[in-house]
């Protein structure tokens, strides 16, 4: 009825996307998210979206606060001076960017023999201009680059072999940039290109494979002399954000018209919705006193720009409330698309998301789902693999584990990357791939390199590198070094941190936490036997054993991992490991049969989309979602399983579409 | 705002009570007064460390043998009773978020905080901040170093992961680098520009955040009370920021080396604790909340050869002899570094003698027991601030008095009426 008498105002226009109702209305409890405070990622990759800057604009931001398990929850995040003084502080230098004029030349910085900013150790000799480096010789050359961007390195060398040819390792600022073989005594260029910001850099120059000390005759490097030419494509001129933001004016002084059109472009797309003409008054009134009080046109529109960028209207998700006498509305094409960029991008809305929020598409099912899928596919859609499977499947994590040195020795940084690597890919392999969700938990084969290969004790292709897929024996995520380090202690696996993470982040069903009036080491006299027995002892027959019977059968049928994840036979204390458990009856053998369990469960699908729908919405999900994440899950089984079967049934929903009136603490 | 003038006027001075009277001493400026908090998780072993004697011939127990150099400007306070920690009184055993939550704010968390909203209280450094309005940049620092508690299930982390609190729904998240500290505190400010320069940049600056409080007048009327909440906390903010960047662009103190990025643990907490000192003397700030870790930190030391994580030795210290020596020897080391720490002010000049004797610092922890999770009886080391008539070098046994009492001392260190903060505190523990 509503709808009739709209088009019927407006024959020629389209449906206007506020106030019309989405077809057909999804059913169920809609729920009320707090205003939500862009999260650092948010803040990093809207930044970045808006500037075209790939840079880190979320360094100096506290840490975000988080609760069930997520960093975006509206509730729980809350916006202190720390925040707001890290968020200015990176809008003033954007501001400070936007006004810069760059005046960079291509020039060469020339290093030979001795000179300033040269110094050597080690063994070598400087003779007639030419620098000789013999065994751990070092040449090292502090450069004051100005400029940013791509720089090329060359390095006039010859060498003089002695048991085969001696090989010249280039690094800059203590990172290996280059090796080459030199293998006659001709000089010749060695070219590096670089990408390297203004200021001091260090170039050291060396021998990757020196004679053993003291050899005769021992290889030899020849420098004759090293240049640093760049930048390559030195910047003149207006700096690039400018020319971003303000193509209308992209060499300055821009006039009144295009400020104007500058602050609705921008605002619209930092406000994820048009400017009104009241904000637009607002944000023109904060140039005009920069103007009035002796600002340059470039400052008075870089001022509406740090307004536009310091408003609540940019820093949270406004979301109207519903009309008065109304329980219930369903968010407007904007509302839904920064919902969509935020869930799916951890970002803002595109011009083709903005586009589908004005023509009313997003307010439609197909609308909804051609945005899904065509964002699914954009890169931007990494996101999800950094801050949804960062969090659900603890990829975060890996980067906090400290393994016990003494016990480890094996681990180090490169095996932590790895292991996050292949969870990452395991994620992505789903979030961003056409798997279904049994695949991640099931499958016997996973991506890894010849790092986790080691680690694994498997076999790795001769002519393999990087990241390949190989049969581990380990089954799905829960065989995974990155899950299994994550969930143990720092010198010993944790049956009970494994257990609790299978049976909380997989199947949405953890035991409570003890009850206060359960003390969990007291009077705990350690027995005779395996870790596992000792902790079966603990638990006793009582009460604890009622919560621990789950969480501990899921843990100990992983007993066969130790704290970094590497296969065992024994336990910390040297008794063999006994992986067989019984799980709600069923008898599973090893982290195969409970991969297979997890799989084959029901809870599986239905605690993914608890998880997502939690992600996507930014609040937390309670006992008067249960229909409508039922219904979901039904969906998203019967569509296959895939993530995008997921994000579909979830974007469609009515806790993603509408927001109710309902009294929140 | 001259920050002595600031001291002087009467609502400042009203509370004074341990200032000593000394003849002439109007004459002299009165001592700005700075409190500082540094957290330690995981507990005290208080069985371990209390002495069996009270008063000044107390044996300093070789945990606490850092403090040796600095016996006469330290107190050891024990048998305090953290009456707030709901679970502890009633079963005798708690845990770890009801103790760290309610160690600065005297609050007990609310029956259904497990999965309910996130709902506090102000902490001591907040109501003092919030009294005193210190002329400073920051009014407070809260400083940490990086590790965090999350559990999946539970609306909770926010207890494990802050100490300070701005009010019963605004929790100040730690900053935990190092640089980015030291970024925020003197990176602002181009030193190219003239003076003239700046001054019109940070009006500029000021102008802007000025502005955006008038969206949120318009913003008000489409938002619920959860929502308007936020908003409230986003207009605070604002107006702090305003009084930060004009502190900062009239301070003038020169730039220390800058930290590096990477840091070890270890090198992180000395790189904080260099900061707060610089914050001090720069007087950016007079209140600094810093947590060492979060509770429940599963930190290894292998810098001193611990391996196994600081959690699980706070546990099985009552029935494994090597983990009670790992378990103490963390926390001497972190004692050590609150020695050097306070030794560190101790070697700085200020007003009336040196920074500690016009700084109340605290080393504190959530338990005095780890294994059982309770805060009764726990111990904590009050050193400095000898301007506010403090009197160290000895063992004050408080005898289950609240630890509540403590924080209001501090109040009264820093010339705030401590009667409304705290809701089990029965006075003020006399530190004179």
């Amino acid at each position: 009825m509503f709808l009739l008498t709209l088009l019927a105002c407006r024959p020629d226009a389209g449906p206007s996307p506020r106030g019309v109702p989405p077809e057909p209305i999804a059913p169920g409890h809609a729920g009320n998210r707090t205003l939500q405070r862009l999260n650092r990622s948010q803040f990093q990759r809207t930044l970045r979206d808006l500037t075209g800057l790939d840079r880190d604009f979320a360094a100096g931001m506290p840490p975000d606060e988080s609760a069930f398990g997520f960093d975006n929850l509206g509730a729980a995040l809350s916006l202190s001076v720390g925040h707001l003084e890290a968020i200015e502080a990176v809008v003033d230098e954007l501001a400070t960017e936007l006004l810069s004029e760059k005046d960079e030349a291509t020039r060469t910085w020339e290093v030979q023999g001795e000179g300033p900013g040269v110094s050597y150790s080690g063994d070598g000799t400087v003779f007639g201009g030419t620098s000789y480096l013999l065994f751990d010789g070092t040449l090292s050359a502090t450069l004051p680059l100005e400029g940013d961007g791509e720089f090329q390195l060359v390095v006039v060398a010859a060498g003089e072999e002695a048991s085969g040819a001696p090989v010249l390792e280039i690094e800059v600022d203590g990172a290996v940039v280059a090796t080459e073989e030199l293998l006659d005594r001709s000089f010749r260029d060695v070219v590096v290109d670089l990408d390297l910001e203004e200021g001091l850099h260090v170039v050291t120059l060396r021998i990757a494979n020196p004679s053993a000390a003291g050899a005769s005759p021992r290889r030899t490097v020849g420098i004759d002399r090293l240049m640093l030419t760049g930048p390559m494509r030195p910047e003149v001129g207006r700096t690039p954000v400018w020319r971003k933001l303000v193509p209308c004016a992209p060499d300055g002084d821009p006039s009144p018209a295009c400020q104007e059109q500058v602050f609705r472009d921008f605002g619209l797309r930092a406000w994820r919705r048009p400017l009104t003409d009241d904000d637009l008054a607002w944000v023109r009134a904060l140039a005009d006193a920069t103007y009035a009080a002796g600002g340059t046109a470039d400052e008075s529109l870089v001022a509406g720009l740090r307004g536009l960028l310091l408003a609540p209207e940019f820093l949270f998700r406004v979301e109207a409330l519903p009309e008065a006498g109304e329980s219930e509305r369903a968010l407007d094409g904007y509302e839904v698309g920064a919902r969509l960029a935020a869930f799916l991008w951890s970002s803002t809305p595109d011009d083709e998301l903005l586009a589908a929020a004005a023509d009313g598409s997003l307010l439609r099912d197909d609308g909804l789902d051609a945005q899904v899928e065509r964002m699914l596919d954009d890169p931007r859609a990494r996101s999800l693999v950094d801050d949804l499977a960062g969090q659900w499947f603890d990829l975060r994590d890996v980067a906090l584990v400290a393994p016990d040195a003494v016990m480890f020795p094996s681990f180090d940084e490169a095996l932590r990357d790895s292991m996050r690597e292949e969870l990452a890919l395991l994620s992505e392999a789903w979030l961003l791939g056409d798997r279904d969700l049994r695949w991640v938990v099931e499958t016997d084969e996973t991506w890894i390199d010849e790092r986790l290969a080691e680690h694994y004790r498997v076999p790795f292709g001769a002519g393999d590198t990087g990241f390949v897929p190989v049969y581990t024996g380990r089954i799905g995520i829960t065989g995974t070094a990155g899950f299994l380090t994550t969930h143990a202690r720092p010198a010993r696996a944790s049956a009970v941190s494994r257990g609790k993470w299978v049976l909380e982040n997989l199947l949405c069903d953890a035991p409570p936490p003890p009850p206060p009036t359960v003390n969990m080491m007291m009077n705990f006299e350690p027995v005779e036997g395996s870790v596992r027995e000792q902790e079966e002892t603990l638990r006793g027959e009582g009460s604890c054993q009622a919560c621990h019977a789950s969480m501990d059968a899921v843990g100990f049928s992983l007993g066969g991992f130790d704290a970094v994840g590497a296969a065992r036979s024994t336990d910390e204390l040297g008794w063999p490991v006994d992986t067989a458990v019984v799980l709600d009856g069923i008898a599973l053998a090893d982290q195969a049969d409970l991969a297979a369990y997890v799989a084959n469960d029901p809870r599986l699908p239905r605690c993914a989309v608890e998880q997502t729908l939690t992600f996507a919405v930014g609040r937390p999900v309670d006992d008067a979602d249960d229909p409508v994440i039922d219904a979901l899950t039904e969906a998203f089984v019967a569509d296959g399983s895939t993530f995008e079967a997921l994000a579909k049934v979830v974007v469609r929903s009515a806790p993603f579409r509408r927001r109710s009136l309902e009294e929140r603490p | 705002m001259n920050r002595r003038l600031f001291l002087r006027s009467a609502a400042a001075t009203l509370w004074l009570p341990f200032l000593r009277s000394a003849p002439g001493a109007a004459a002299e400026p009165e001592a700005v007064r700075r409190t500082v908090w540094f957290f330690m998780p995981n507990g005290f072993a208080s069985t371990e460390l209390t002495p069996a004697v009270a008063g000044p011939g107390y044996e300093l127990p070789e945990t606490l043998s850092g403090l040796a150099p600095l016996r006469s400007r330290v107190t050891l306070v024990t048998g305090l009773d953290n009456v707030a920690d709901r679970n502890g009184q009633q079963f005798g055993f708690g845990s770890h978020e009801n103790c760290s939550a309610s160690l600065l704010t005297d609050r007990t968390l609310p029956a259904d905080y497990y999965t309910g909203p996130t709902r506090l209280g102000i902490s001591v450094d907040q109501f003092a901040a919030q009294q005193l309005r210190p002329p400073t940049p920051y009014t407070s620092l809260q400083l940490g170093t990086g590790e965090r508690w999350i559990n999946a299930g539970a609306n909770i982390d926010t207890y494990y992961n802050n100490l300070s609190w701005a009010n019963d729904a605004t929790p100040l998240a730690p900053l935990v680098d190092p640089l980015a500290v030291f970024n925020r505190m003197f990176g602002g400010s181009d030193p190219g520009a003239s003076a003239e320069e700046q001054a019109r940049r940070l009006a500029l600056r000021k102008s802007v955040l000025d502005a955006t409080t008038e969206r949120t007048r318009s913003l008000q009327g489409r938002l619920d009370a959860a929502d308007r909440a936020k908003l409230e906390q986003y207009t605070t903010a604002v107006r702090a920021l305003e009084l930060r960047l004009e502190g900062l662009a009239s301070a003038s103190c020169d730039a220390p080396d800058a930290p590096d990025a990477n840091l070890s643990y270890p090198e992180r907490l000395d790189a904080m604790f260099d900061l707060v000192r610089v914050a001090l003397t720069c007087d950016y700030t007079r209140i600094v909340t810093f947590m060492g870790a979060t509770t429940t930190s599963l930190t290894t030391f292998p810098s001193i050869g611990v391996s196994t994580d600081h959690h699980t030795l706070s546990h099985n210290f009552e029935y494994s002899a090597p983990d009670l020596v790992d378990y103490l020897r963390v926390q001497q080391f972190y004692v050590d570094r609150f020695a050097a720490f306070c030794q560190s002010l101790a070697d700085s000049p200020d007003d009336g003698g040196d920074l500690l004797s016009n700084t109340l610092v605290s080393m504190v922890s959530e338990f005095g027991n780890g294994n059982y999770h309770v805060s009764n009886p726990m111990m904590l080391v009050a050193a400095g601030g000898e301007v506010g008539g403090l009197r160290h070098g000895r063992h004050l046994a408080a005898d289950g008095a609240p630890h509540a009492n403590y924080l209001r001392a501090t109040l009264s260190f820093l010339g705030v009426d401590p009667a409304d903060f705290g809701t089990n505190a029965t006075g003020t523990l006399d530190l004179a």
